[in-house]
């Protein structure tokens, strides 16, 4: 593969490589400098790039990949190490006229899911993936992912109802 | 869309039996202004994941990244060097020591064969010294035995002392008996 065929094929994917490593890390620079790294693996590895049936999937599995390293590599679990910055992040979001309390708070309840179901809702709910490329990312068979989609899904509704009576209570 | 069906579409996404276009369909409905009061509370959901797939990765997003990796990188270059220079530094001092270990232990041999080569050379002449000793040793005794041998005469001396003694006793008892006067006073008789 040539640089052409990467600028055509690879590069592409950034957007969803930035996503998705931003809903692993929960940050965004670590997420920019994230995308860079899975293009250098790839490049590295581009004459074999014509041999994967799949090339966004091998993108994304380097970036799940990656994102463990990275979250195994931090000091202190991030959640707590970040949220100084992600309450500023949260504060610009919620600044845009489309992002309401509300949709902060589905956020919220994305973080609040482990790191597998939280990678499983990214690619069924955000990036619209099948079963069967989300148990290529994931290495689980495509039944447990069904189970586990289902299972993350319900905990998100459930914190958003407990959240809600919470606000309620306060107010 | 009747609120029956998106009801039903809403049970089924929970037990993750919806397929991608009925999910789409979920989304869709939400994105809407006017959705019904009794499924208000799943709207946050679906516009929350709409939102998040619009989320890009802009161009000055990478070039700040872009810029980290280059200032990360100087960082990672500035600290390799300072680094292999360390361990330079490290091998060259255990060189040196090495070194010095290396000259140390070669004067020291060389000091010790020489001080064994000094014996070796010496030892012909602490013979000749035991010689020298012996020699001087020799010569005060033959003159120790030439002074007993003037000693020896004194002897005869003596010897001969004693004889002129009994002359002088025999003397003393022939004046006594023949000329006691004279014996007295012999000067003032002649």
């Amino acid at each position: 593969m040539n640089l052409q065929d990467f600028n055509t094929k690879v590069y592409p994917l950034k957007d969803k490589i930035f996503r998705f490593a931003k809903r692993m890390l929960g940050q965004n620079e670590e997420a920019e400098d994230l995308v860079q790294e899975v293009f250098i693996r790839m490049w590295k590895i581009r004459e074999k790039l014509d041999e994967y049936r799949s090339l966004e999937a091998l993108a994304m599995v380097t970036t799940k990949n990656l994102c463990l390293d990275k979250l195994k590599a931090r000091k202190f679990p991030m959640e707590s190490f970040n949220d100084q910055r992600q309450f500023i992040e949260t504060i610009a979001e919620e600044l845009r006229p489309d992002h309401s309390d509300l949709v902060s708070g589905v956020k919220e309840a994305m973080n609040a899911l482990t790191q597998q179901a939280r990678i499983i809702v990214h690619l069924r709910d955000i990036e619209g993936y099948e079963f069967d490329e989300i148990s290529e990312v994931t290495g689980m068979e495509e039944n447990a992912v069904r189970v586990a989609l289902s299972r993350a899904r319900k905990r998100i509704r459930e914190i958003l109802i407990n959240n809600k009576r919470y606000e309620y209570q306060r107010n | 869309m009747n609120i029956k069906e998106i009801e039903g579409l809403l049970d089924r996404y929970y037990e993750g039996e919806t397929s991608l276009e009925e999910e789409q369909k979920l989304k869709d409905f939400f994105l809407q202004d006017e959705v019904p009061e009794t499924l208000r509370q799943h709207q946050p959901l679906f516009r929350f994941l709409i939102s998040e797939a619009k989320l890009t990765l802009s161009e000055e997003n990478q070039e700040a990244s872009l810029d980290r990796r280059i200032e990360r990188y100087r960082g990672e270059t500035s600290v390799l060097s300072v680094h292999p220079g360390k361990k330079r530094l490290y091998y060259l001092s255990a060189m040196a020591a090495g070194l010095v270990l290396l000259i140390g232990l070669v004067f020291l041999i060389r000091n010790e064969a020489g001080r064994k080569g000094y014996m070796e050379n010496t030892r012909p002449s602490t013979e000749l010294a035991y010689n020298q000793t012996k020699q001087a040793i020799l010569m005060v005794s033959v003159g120790l035995n030439t002074g007993l041998d003037e000693v020896q005469r004194l002897k005869t001396l003596d010897n001969a002392m004693g004889q002129i003694q009994r002359i002088n006793k025999f003397y003393n008892y022939q004046t006594q008996f023949i000329n006691p006067e004279r014996m007295q006073d012999p000067s003032t008789n002649k």
